[in-house]
């Protein structure tokens, strides 16, 4: 059984058509790489896996290790084991990060049938991950990604993508407005984590982030739909040819 | 008949009870009964067409049939909820300071009293604004309360926490009133909370006045965790020296139907006031607070932050006024109110009034209503928090913002578990 199987997906935000009919099959241990211009779809596509309200699905289904993923509410998507890094992570002043990974992260493990974690623990989890995607402690204590920089919240997801160990993992342009070295820090991080039992999906705008983190299928969203898919390769013909070649 | 009516028959009543019973030296606390039993004969109880009273309806205090209480023994009670372990504890029962509850060790230079002992009379009647309803209707009626007197240099060693205890056998009208006076350069804390023990509806009409002193800093905790069928007005006036710095904090937190006044006259140089707040009404409760800061001196300084979280068919109202006057220049003067409504019933009523006569002056004020911010609801979601434990998670920092402002440990760590009690029903 695939992990994620997408079939004929068509959601509309506010009465306009954005996904015209997609497919899209995921197996565990596979790292697929999304490319598409602007406002081709991909965040919207994350979005609706995700489970976000604004989002009016009109056909197609989605199954995730089998079950219908589109009736699910989104806490329960990810306590599944579905796990999307925002493109724009929120700030949320007053709630410390340690809180909410913490709520998080026993919240999963109920579902899972584990125990919550206890405090010296969950602390001793936390250190490491946060060693993973070399974030500093203090980081712990402030309020979710208030006041952090572009280049921190994107580590702070790929933080939070550790401590919850999803199935599946969604980066929706996590590389985008990174430095290099930053660049570097998250794609280490992810490559530590994965594993034969789970899977990426890695939308990105660029072939840079793809030099870091190998994908064995790279797919072309273009209005809506994959327009084409292929082996890594693709990303580079991409790259040299542009989104043109692909009209 | 209406409740001023029946109030007015009460007068000589009232006034006979109190010249029996209480000292009063030079007459000034019959001269005070006098004038407000007049006054709230004129006034009565407002009603909705009054612009202060628009969105605080309270003609149902006429529907109720009140009594003036008599003093009341109570044999049993529980205040372990509400007490805060490390500090000198005033317990007052149906008016009386209660020596078996009480548990307090002051030190030099703080005394307390009941009302009717107080040796500083003059300080009762003399900030408070009779052309208040309930004022005028506290000071013609009220037989009981407490006297605060802080000497000059005084450094508090722990807060001073009043808790008033009403018995509610049957719908009774506690008029309480409460003198707070600092002398120069002392440090006070107080934290003041009412209960009630009993089925019946108690209605508790407060007043405060609370004087402090030059180069003192003064703090006040209004904790209102009422009963269900509590209702409760209180006005609290302060008057501040120069240099001095007050701090309220009105943790309103339950009780069918509240009403706070804050109003503070900055009479000298240089003062500091800050005024926080929560409300969290949920149910059909009401929770209504009116402040006014009357910048009536120059280079004084204010802050006023109120929250509300707004649920149920509850309602929620802010007024806060800022007045600065023509000689107060270089007056600082911010006020906020932010409200989260939880569901399409709750109402929230909040307005800012400005009148500024100075022309050098730094005002803002700001005042926001809506839902909780859906992108961080999804958000939270998104890593397997449910709903009710992302709004808790919200709301709790939401409020976290004044709760931060308590500077009493211990009260801070009660309040917040109230209010995570409260929120995430
Ligand atoms: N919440 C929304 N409201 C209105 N339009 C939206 C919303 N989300 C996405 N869209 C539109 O859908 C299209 C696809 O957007 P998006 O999925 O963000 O593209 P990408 O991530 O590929 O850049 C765009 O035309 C965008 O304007
Ligand atoms: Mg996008």
């Amino acid at each position: 059984m695939s992990l994620l199987e997408i079939k004929n997906l068509k959601a509309n935000v506010e009465g306009n058509e954005i996904l015209h009919g997609l497919n899209l099959t995921v197996n565990k241990g596979e790292i697929h790489a999304i490319m598409g211009p602007n406002g081709s779809g991909k965040s919207t596509l994350a979005s609706v896996l995700a489970g976000k309200s604004d989002y009016e699905i009109t056909e197609g289904e989605v199954l995730f290790n089998g079950k219908g993923l589109l009736d699910m509410d989104p806490e329960i998507r990810a306590r599944e084991g579905l796990f999307l890094a925002f493109q724009y992570p929120v700030e949320i002043p007053g709630v410390s990060n340690a809180n909410f990974i913490k709520t998080a992260v026993n919240e999963i493990r109920k579902h899972r049938g584990l125990e919550a974690l206890d405090a010296m623990d969950f602390l001793q989890m936390m250190r490491e991950k946060a060693n993973l995607v070399e974030m500093d402690k203090s980081f712990l204590t402030r309020s979710v990604n208030e006041g952090f920089s572009g280049g921190e919240k994107k580590r702070n997801e790929i933080f939070q993508l550790a401590m919850l160990e999803p199935q599946l993992a969604i980066l929706d342009e996590t590389d985008s407005g990174l430095d290099i070295d930053a660049l570097r820090i998250v794609a280490n991080g992810v490559n530590k984590l994965k594993n034969e039992n789970n899977a990426f999906v890695v939308i990105t705008h660029y072939q840079r982030l793809l030099n870091h983190i190998v994908p064995d299928f790279v797919h072309i969203l273009y209005n809506g739909k994959i327009v084409k898919s292929g082996g890594k390769e693709l990303a580079f013909e991409l790259e040299e040819k542009g989104y043109d070649w692909i009209k | 008949m209406e409740l001023k009516d029946k109030l007015y028959d009460m007068k000589a009543g009232a006034l006979d009870f109190f010249n029996q019973n209480f000292q009063d030296k030079d007459g000034i606390f019959s001269k005070l009964k006098i004038s407000a039993i007049e006054k709230f004969a004129t006034l009565g109880i407002p009603n909705i067409k009054q612009e202060d009273w628009k969105y605080t309806n309270v003609a149902f205090l006429n529907r109720l049939d009140f009594k003036y209480p008599e003093s009341k023994i109570i044999s049993n009670l529980d205040i372990d909820a509400h007490k805060i372990n490390d500090s000198n504890l005033i317990v007052i029962v149906n008016g009386e300071i209660s020596e078996q509850f009480s548990d307090f060790n002051l030190q030099d230079g703080i005394e307390i009293c009941s009302i009717i002992d107080t040796e500083h009379p003059d300080l009762v009647g003399k900030i408070a604004n009779l052309e208040h309803h309930f004022t005028a209707m506290n000071s013609a009626l009220f037989s009981s309360g407490i006297c605060i007197k802080i000497n000059d240099n005084v450094e508090s060693e722990k807060p001073i926490q009043l808790i008033f205890v009403n018995s509610a056998e049957e719908n009774y009208i506690h008029n309480y009133r409460k003198i707070i006076s600092v002398g120069n350069n002392s440090n006070v804390k107080i934290i003041e909370s009412h209960i009630s023990v009993g089925d019946a509806v108690s209605f508790n009409n407060n007043v405060g006045e609370i004087y402090v002193g030059k180069n003192s800093n003064f703090e006040i905790n209004f904790v209102q965790n009422h009963f269900s069928n509590d209702v409760t007005i209180a006005s609290n006036y302060i008057n501040q020296d120069r240099d001095s710095v007050f701090t309220s904090l009105t943790l309103g937190l339950s009780g069918k139907f509240s009403r706070n006044y804050l109003g503070a006259v900055l009479d000298g140089e240089n003062c500091t006031t800050n005024y926080y707040g929560i409300f969290i009404p949920n149910g059909s409760e009401l929770m209504d607070n009116h402040t006014l800061v009357n910048h009536a001196k120059p280079h004084c300084y204010s802050n006023e932050n109120y929250r509300g979280v707004i649920g149920d068919k509850a309602i929620g109202v802010f007024n806060g006024k800022i007045y600065v006057a023509k000689d107060a220049q270089k007056t600082n003067a911010y006020q906020s109110n932010k409200n989260v409504l939880l569901s399409d019933t709750a109402v929230i009523n909040t307005k800012p009034e400005l009148e500024i006569y100075a022309d050098d002056v730094k005002c803002s004020h700001g005042a926001t209503s809506g839902n909780l911010d859906a992108d961080s609801m999804f958000y939270l979601r998104a890593r397997g928090i449910d709903y009710n434990t992302a709004q808790t998670l919200l709301l709790n920092a939401f409020v976290g913002e004044i709760t931060e402002k308590i500077s009493i440990e211990e009260l801070k760590q009660k309040v917040e578990l109230m209010i995570l009690d409260k929120l995430s029903k």
